[in-house]
C-alpha cells in the first residue's frame, strides 16, 4: 500500500496540473478576502455601523466555496485521466490488488486536497492582512479549519465520481451541471412544496452551508454594535439566502462529509470491477 | 503464493460483452522456456484473451493463471508478469523516466532500476522527453521498459512489432528469445504469422473467439504436406496411373499441370515410366505457413455458409492432415472446439500432468 502511495503521489507531481488549478484557487482565496476586508474598512461603513466591518470573513466564506471547485476538478481527474490516457492498465498491472490502487488513490487526493486547503487559507489570510482587516484571530481560524476539511471533502468527492463516472469530459461537465442547475432546480422545488427542510441535505447545500453558514456565524459575532439589531439583520439574511432550514454549520459539514465518503466509497466499488478495454 | 513455475494457463475462458461473444471456450497452456505466438486475423478476441489473462477483464466463464494464481493474487503482479498491451498508455507531459519512476515506486523497485530499463532498450537519451513527442516505435521501446521494471518471469506482449521499424522488429525478435532462453516465458500476440514465425516456437491460432490450433510451431509446418506439381504429356493417363497406385489426391490445374498430394517425386517419374507419359516438369511444392494461418483463420467475417465449428469444416481446411492422437483433450476436463487439433510439445511432458489449480483459481 505505501508503495502504490509514493507511486500516486510521483503520478499527480509529475504533471503540471496540480499547481495549474492550484494557483486559481489561491489567487480566488485571496482576492475574495481582500475585497472584503477592503469593504469593510470603507469609511461610511464605518460611520453607519460604529466600527470596522468584519466583511472579510463573509467573503473568506465564498472564497472557499470558490476556491473548492478546483479542488473538485483535480479530484474528478485522478481516475478519469488515467483512463483518458490508459495509463490505468499499467497502474493496474503494478498493483497488488486493484482495489489497493484506487484506495492509493483516494488517500493521496485527499491529502492534496488538504494542500490546497492549507495553501488557500495562507493565501486569504494574506489577503485580509492586506486589506488591513484580519479579524479575530481565533474565528479566523476556525474558518480557515473549516475551509481545509470543506476543500478535502470535495476533492474526495471528484475522485469518486470521476471513479462512478469514468469519463473526464463526463465527470467535470456532470459535476458543473449537477451543482449549477440540477441541485437548485431540486431545492427550489423542494421549497415551493413546503419541503423547506431537505434541501440542506443535499450535496452542493450542505458542501456550501458548512462554510456559508460558519461564516455568517462569525460574521455577526464580530458585528460592531447593539447584538439585538444584528440578530435580526442575521435572520433576515439567512431567509434571504434560502438558509432558514440550514442546520448548525456543523451538521452540514457532517452531512456533507457523509456524501463525499460515500460517493468515494461508490466509486472505489464500481471502479475495481469496470473491464479496462 | 504462486508456484514460481512460470506457466501460463488457459481454461475454458468465456467473454461476451453484451450481445457480442469476444472469445468463446479458450484453453491452452504457455510454458517456460519458449516464446509462444498467440496469433488470429483482428477481432479474434486475443486482446480481450490477454486482459482476462492480467485481470482487467472479468471473464463471463473460465479462469486464466499465471504460476498457478489468478492475476490479483499474485501479490505483487508486476514482479512476475510484465504486460505491453499498447503502446499509447502513457500521460503525453511526462517523461521517460518519470513514468518508469512512477511504475518502479508501485513495484518497489529502486530508481536503479529505471535507469536500467532505460538503458536496456535503447531510451536513455531521450528520457528527459515527454512522452507526446515520442515516435511509435519509442513508446513500443518504453511500453516493453515499463513491462521489464519488476524483472518478471513472464512477459506477455499484445502486437508489439507495431510501429517498430525493421531494425527494432530484429531487436525485439533476438531480445524475447534471449528472454525465452533464461527459462522464462513470453508470450506474444500478432494478427501476422510472418510476423512472429521466427521468433516463436509455439503457437496458439484464434479465430472466432475459439481455438483452431495449439502446439509447436514446426508440428503446423510438417503436418501441411507437400504435394508434387507435374506437368505431363497426357494428363488424364497419368492420372488413372497415380490413381491405380493409390495416390487418389489430384488435383487438376490449368493447362493439364496435376498437383499431386501426399508422394515423392520420385514415385510421379516412376510411374509416369511406367505409363509410358512422358513428363516436361516437375517441382515440390511446400505449403507455406501463412497459407496454413489463412485457411485456420479464414471466414471470420465471411464465411456465413459454413460453420468454422464443425468437424466437417474442420477436415476441409486441414486436408485430414493432423492425424496425431487427440489424447491430450481428455486432460482438459472441457469440451474443446470440435476438431481441434493438438499437439503436446514433445519436450515438455510435464505438462500431460498438468492438473486444475488446487485453489479452484477464481475466489
Amino acid at each position: 500500500m505505501n508503495l502504490l502511495i509514493k507511486a500516486e503521489y510521483r503520478k499527480v507531481f509529475t504533471t503540471k496540473l496540480w499547481w495549474a488549478l492550484l494557483i486559481p484557487a489561491a489567487v480566488l482565496s485571496m482576492a475574495f478576502t481582500w475585497g472584503g476586508a477592503l469593504l469593510g474598512t470603507l469609511g461610511d461603513m464605518d460611520r453607519e455601523v460604529g466600527g470596522v466591518l468584519p466583511l472579510a470573513i463573509p467573503a473568506f466564506g465564498q472564497g472557499i466555496n470558490f476556491a473548492s471547485v478546483f479542488g473538485l476538478i483535480l479530484g474528478g481527474t485522478a481516475v478519469t485521466g488515467e483512463i483518458r490516457h490508459k495509463t490505468i492498465t499499467t497502474s493496474y498491472l503494478t498493483g497488488s490488488t486493484r482495489g489497493a490502487v484506487l484506495a492509493a488513490k483516494l488517500f493521496v487526493y485527499s491529502t492534496i486536497g488538504a494542500v490546497y486547503g492549507v495553501v488557500c487559507m495562507l493565501c486569504a489570510t494574506l489577503g485580509a492582512v492586506f486589506g488591513d482587516n484580519l479579524p479575530n484571530a481565533a474565528d479566523w481560524f476556525t474558518l480557515a479549519g473549516a475551509g481545509v476539511v470543506a476543500m478535502i471533502m470535495w476533492t474526495l468527492l471528484g475522485v469518486g465520481v470521476g471513479a462512478l463516472v469514468g469519463n473526464q469530459v463526463g465527470t467535470t461537465v456532470g459535476l458543473i451541471v449537477y451543482v449549477l442547475i440540477v441541485e437548485p432546480i431540486i431545492s427550489a422545488v423542494l421549497r415551493g412544496n413546503e419541503l423547506g427542510e431537505i434541501p440542506p441535505y443535499l450535496l452542493n447545500t450542505s458542501g456550501g452551508s458548512m462554510v456559508t453558514d460558519l461564516s455568517l456565524d462569525l460574521f455577526f459575532e464580530n458585528l460592531p454594535g447593539s447584538s439585538r439589531r444584528n440578530e435580526r439583520a442575521y435572520e433576515e439574511l439567512r431567509e434571504f439566502l434560502n438558509m432558514t432550514h440550514s442546520p448548525q454549520w456543523w451538521v452540514s459539514a457532517l452531512i456533507f462529509i457523509a456524501w463525499s465518503v460515500a460517493i468515494g466509497l461508490a466509486g472505489w466499488l464500481v471502479a475495481r470491477r469496470r473491464d479496462i478495454t | 503464493m504462486h508456484d514460481g513455475s512460470g506457466r501460463v494457463v488457459v481454461q475454458n475462458l468465456t467473454k461476451t460483452f453484451g450481445q457480442v461473444l469476444a472469445v468463446q471456450n479458450l484453453s491452452f497452456t504457455v510454458e517456460p522456456g519458449s516464446v509462444t505466438g498467440f496469433l488470429g486475423p483482428n477481432g479474434a478476441g486475443k486482446t480481450t484473451t490477454l486482459r482476462m489473462l492480467l485481470g482487467l477483464v472479468t471473464p463471463t466463464a473460465g479462469h486464466a493463471t499465471i504460476n498457478g494464481r489468478p492475476f490479483h493474487h499474485l501479490g505483487n503482479p508486476a514482479r512476475v508478469v510484465g504486460a505491453v498491451l499498447e503502446a499509447q498508455s502513457f500521460h503525453p507531459n511526462r517523461t521517460a523516466r518519470n513514468h518508469l519512476r512512477v511504475y518502479a515506486a508501485a513495484i518497489g523497485m529502486p530508481d536503479q532500476r529505471v535507469e536500467e530499463v532505460l538503458h536496456l532498450v535503447g531510451l536513455r537519451d531521450a528520457a528527459h522527453r515527454g512522452v507526446g513527442g515520442f515516435s511509435m516505435g519509442m513508446r513500443q521501446r518504453l511500453a516493453l521498459a515499463t513491462a521489464l521494471l519488476g524483472d518478471p518471469q513472464v512477459l506477455v506482449l499484445d502486437e508489439p512489432s507495431n510501429g517498430l521499424d525493421p531494425e527494432g522488429i530484429v531487436w525485439l525478435r533476438t531480445f524475447l528469445q534471449g528472454f525465452a532462453r533464461q527459462g522464462r516465458t513470453v508470450l506474444v500476440s500478432s494478427h501476422l504469422l510472418s510476423e512472429v514465425e521466427q521468433t516463436v516456437e509455439q503457437v496458439v491460432i484464434l479465430s472466432r473467439g475459439q481455438t483452431m490450433y495449439y502446439g509447436p510451431l514446426d508440428q503446423l509446418r510438417k503436418a501441411q504436406q507437400s504435394r508434387v506439381v507435374v506437368r505431363p504429356a497426357d494428363a488424364p493417363r497419368l492420372t488413372t496411373a497415380l490413381e491405380e497406385a493409390g495416390h487418389t489426391t489430384i488435383e487438376q490445374l490449368p493447362e493439364g499441370v496435376l498437383a499431386v498430394a501426399g508422394v515423392e517425386p520420385e514415385q510421379v517419374g516412376d510411374l509416369a515410366l511406367e505409363a509410358g507419359v512422358a513428363i516436361y516438369g516437375m517441382h515440390t511444392q511446400q505449403a507455406d505457413l501463412e497459407q496454413i494461418f489463412f485457411q485456420l483463420t479464414s471466414g471470420q467475417f465471411s464465411g456465413a455458409q459454413l460453420n468454422p465449428a464443425s468437424p466437417h469444416f474442420q477436415q476441409q481446411l486441414l486436408h485430414q492432415q493432423y492425424q496425431q492422437p487427440q489424447y491430450q483433450q481428455q486432460q482438459y476436463q472441457q469440451q474443446p472446439p470440435p476438431g481441434w487439433p493438438q499437439q503436446p510439445p514433445p519436450q515438455q511432458p510435464e505438462q500431460q500432468q498438468w492438473q486444475r489449480p488446487q485453489d479452484g483459481g477464481q475466489q
